[in-house]
């Protein structure tokens, strides 16, 4: 597969936040039930959550500021999310293998939750502050990761991401990252030519190209948190280095330290449980007890 | 005198203006009945926060009939933009919930048979009423409505609905006003009108599903029906000049070719007329573009508006300026505006002019939008958009509880401060205005707030009937 991108054109959004809406659900992501969940910490802004958060992958930033020399005001939409760098510094630090590149080719950066410690060294790593985690647990052990993964299961069967889809007015599209490249290129020139003097391609070249091709159409101050230049933090070197091996080595040894833990405890008794395939039982090996009968003809399992 | 009220799928003491006092008097009626998917502020009324405490003082009997959602239910739906189209069940309805339509069968084959037994007042309506849209189940058919609706030939239309035989007309002239057709809805004829399969919907204009766009202008005239007569876009002749030119090359849905009418919809004006041979003829372009109007001609000066013959401007019931166009004020023939209930608010009382509306996450009274965490999660609660200068001297921080108030209500929302609405000069007086959103009321299971609409007056235009709930005055202060 040849590299994708995901399009983003800014002055084309209209901030419906159907995109939004549309990575909840594909990604069935929940959102808070409780009585008036939200209202304390709402800000007066659209831009609701604030943030990305543990079960949020993507939202729809809002920045406004007066026109200088004319009347009315400038409204920023931006489309915070990951962005999918080819010099992924979350890839580079992270002591598990859980962050990679999508297998395929197409530049995604995907990750194998079973193999997340929830070390959250992605997260510091990360220039625009996307990675997010969710959980708990001894040492962080079930810590675990959640970004944007380009909605690679839709990917990988010919289906757009699930934002892409819910676009109404054609702000965002998906395809081979060259197209999305010259397209982009083709938005900001004629942006430029209605007098958006700052109008730029953004991730054509930063982090060593991006895979979300955005279309900004005022200056990036007005797409906040967004960097102007993303850099590697210098911070990443010295965990992918020195911190990575070791925490490879904490990994190891938080999983020997619990076992060990769990071997010490006084009284802790785990049932050592046999699974008899002919008559489906689960056996207690030491008193020989049918603990369960797996019904198979009644579709348990 | 009225004594009950049947409401069907509505929540109008949330969505109309002078909510607070409306809700007040319906306490009076003997009896409500709610037909509703939700237990919204008006099947609750009396759960409203300033009428909880005196709630068993209410004597009205209310009943709550709970009734299966768009998915449960087929028929037809149709949009703003007259396009009709035929649903298809997908679900079964969830609990003991009903059709709208199952409801009122029951309710009336009821009356009916009381009728029958103990007879009452006015008993032709009730005990002649055509009412012979029974399916094999016993229960309503939504294609024995469609005809209905449609139109058919009166002739045999008794044993017609019984047997699946109707004389479905495909048009809206083939109607009659010698009893030998009858319609529903006239404008609708057509959209139902295949007498071959009266019982598949999808061999009906309002079912099918064709793409076909001649010369795509979007139009797309075979999927479904649009009424009239299946017309996609109204006074369609005007797209054209004197000559039957297009005012914009490949744009027009009719153009004249010198010799007949090419149509890509269906024309809104005489195009072809029979002549005296019987031969159908083309109508060569002239200067008749409207022909629901006698003479065919659009209008300058109209004699069936209640309150003009000429376009003319008016200021709101209640307004900060005096009316500096004709010195008239308001609407003089607007509607209920002499009602004491609607407390009119002068700006010296009142100085901030407020609108309402509503935006992108949440629908009308917020009776479903509320009901799906994701949008509450996208905009968490109610809030009114009000200018920096303002929020500056009333001392309000972004985030802030505001309380807003006039004669009819006050309300207590978050204060979103923004740039996006300035203030105007008026008159050659500062004068600040603020936008409230309106999708809030106190029934909802996830999130609650005030009514905004206790603040508009409950007053409306003298021709449509369409609430005036768009401009008021209030003032507003940090709460």
């Amino acid at each position: 597969m040849s590299e994708l991108a995901i399009y983003f054109d800014s002055s084309l959004c209209t901030a419906c936040r159907g995109c939004q809406a549309s990575c909840k659900v594909w990604n069935e992501l929940p959102s808070p039930i409780d009585f008036d969940a939200g209202k304390d910490t709402f800000a007066g802004t659209y831009q609701n959550p604030p943030d990305l958060n543990k079960d949020t992958r993507l939202i729809i930033t809002f920045k406004e500021r007066e026109r200088e020399n004319a009347y009315g005001i400038d409204w920023g939409f931006g489309r915070r999310a990951c962005m999918h760098c080819t010099d992924a510094a979350c890839v580079e630090v992270c002591p598990s293998g859980c962050l990679h590149h999508d297998t395929d080719g197409t530049g995604f950066v995907v990750y194998d939750v079973d193999k997340c410690i929830g070390c959250q060294y992605c997260r510091s790593a990360c220039p625009f502050d996307v990675p997010r985690h969710r959980g708990v647990g001894v040492q962080g052990a079930g810590i675990k990761i959640d970004k944007c993964t380009a909605c690679i299961d839709r990917v990988r069967h010919d289906r757009k991401p699930a934002c892409v889809g819910a676009c109404q007015p054609g702000a965002l599209d998906f395809g081979d990252r060259d197209e999305m490249i010259a397209k982009a290129h083709e938005r900001v020139d004629a942006l430029k030519a209605k007098g958006f003097e700052d109008a730029r391609v953004y991730g054509e070249t930063e982090m060593g190209g991006l895979h979300v091709i955005n279309v900004l159409k005022y200056d990036v101050s007005m797409y906040e948190p967004l960097p102007d230049k993303p850099a590697k933090s210098p911070l990443v070197d010295v965990l992918s280095k020195v911190a990575k091996p070791l925490g490879a080595v904490a990994a190891v040894g938080v999983v020997g330290g619990l076992a060990l833990t769990y071997a010490l405890a006084h009284g802790y008794h785990r049932d050592k449980l046999y699974y008899d395939e002919k008559n489906h039982d689960v056996i207690d090996t030491d008193t020989g007890e049918v603990v369960k009968h797996i019904d198979k003809e009644a579709g348990e399992r | 005198m009225i004594k009950g009220y049947w409401f069907f799928g509505q929540n109008p003491l949330q969505s109309l203006g002078n909510s607070k006092y409306l809700r007040n008097v319906i306490a009076n009626l003997d009896w409500l009945v709610f037909d509703d998917m939700y237990m919204t502020e008006t099947a609750s009324f009396w759960d409203a926060p300033d009428m909880r405490d005196k709630a068993s003082e209410i004597n009205t009997e209310c009943y709550f009939l709970p009734i299966a959602s768009l998915f449960e239910k087929n028929g037809t739906v149709i949009n703003s933009g007259r396009v009709m189209q035929w649903r298809y069940q997908a679900i079964e309805p969830r609990g003991d919930s009903k059709w709208d339509l199952e409801a009122i069968w029951l309710v009336h084959q009821r009356l009916r048979q009381l009728y029958e037994e103990e007879g009452g007042a006015l008993p032709d309506p009730i005990l002649n009423a055509k009412w012979d849209y029974a399916g094999d189940d016993g229960k309503p058919d939504m294609r024995k409505v469609a005809w209905e609706l449609n139109g058919y030939s009166t002739y045999g239309a008794t044993e017609d609905f019984e047997n699946g035989t109707p004389k479905l007309l495909d048009g809206y002239s083939k109607l009659k006003a010698d009893g030998s057709t009858a319609s529903g809805v006239w404008i609708y004829t057509g959209y139902y009108g295949n007498p071959d399969a009266p019982f598949d919907p999808a061999q009906q204009n309002v079912g099918r599903r064709l793409r076909d766009d001649p010369d795509g202008l979007n139009i797309f005239p075979k999927w479904a029906f649009s009424w009239p007569a299946n017309r996609r876009i109204l006074y369609n002749r005007a797209s054209c000049d004197m000559d039957g030119k297009p005012w914009r090359e490949g744009l027009a849905p009719v153009e004249w070719d010198g010799e007949k009418w090419v149509t890509n919809d269906v024309p809104d004006f005489v195009a072809s007329k029979t002549d005296s041979d019987g031969n159908t003829v083309a109508v060569e372009p002239n200067n008749k573009a409207f022909f629901m109007n006698w003479e065919q001609n659009a209008r300058l000066f109209a004699s069936t508006l209640n309150d003009m013959p000429l376009p003319e401007h008016y200021e709101p019931f209640e307004s900060p300026t005096e009316n500096l166009l004709n010195g008239a004020g308001s609407n003089p023939a607007m509607l209920f505006n002499s009602y004491d209930s609607n407390k009119k608010g002068t700006s010296g009382t009142y100085p901030i002019v407020a609108t309402t509306y509503s935006f992108t996450e949440h629908w009308s009274s917020g009776a479903e939008t509320h009901n799906a965490p994701v949008l509450n999660e996208m905009m968490p609660t109610q809030y009114c958009e009000l200018p920096t200068e303002l929020a500056q001297e009333k001392g309000i921080e972004n985030g802030d509880d505001v309380r807003i108030f006039n004669d009819r209500g006050s309300i207590v929302v978050k204060a979103m401060v923004t740039k996006r609405i300035t203030p105007l000069t008026v008159n050659g007086s500062k004068q600040y205005t603020i936008g409230i959103v309106h999708d809030w009321g106190w029934a909802n299971v996830y999130t609650h707030g005030d009514i905004t609409n206790d603040l508009v007056p409950g007053v409306g235009d003298p021709n449509s009937f369409i609430a005036e709930n768009k401009a008021f005055l209030v003032d507003i202060e940090k709460a």
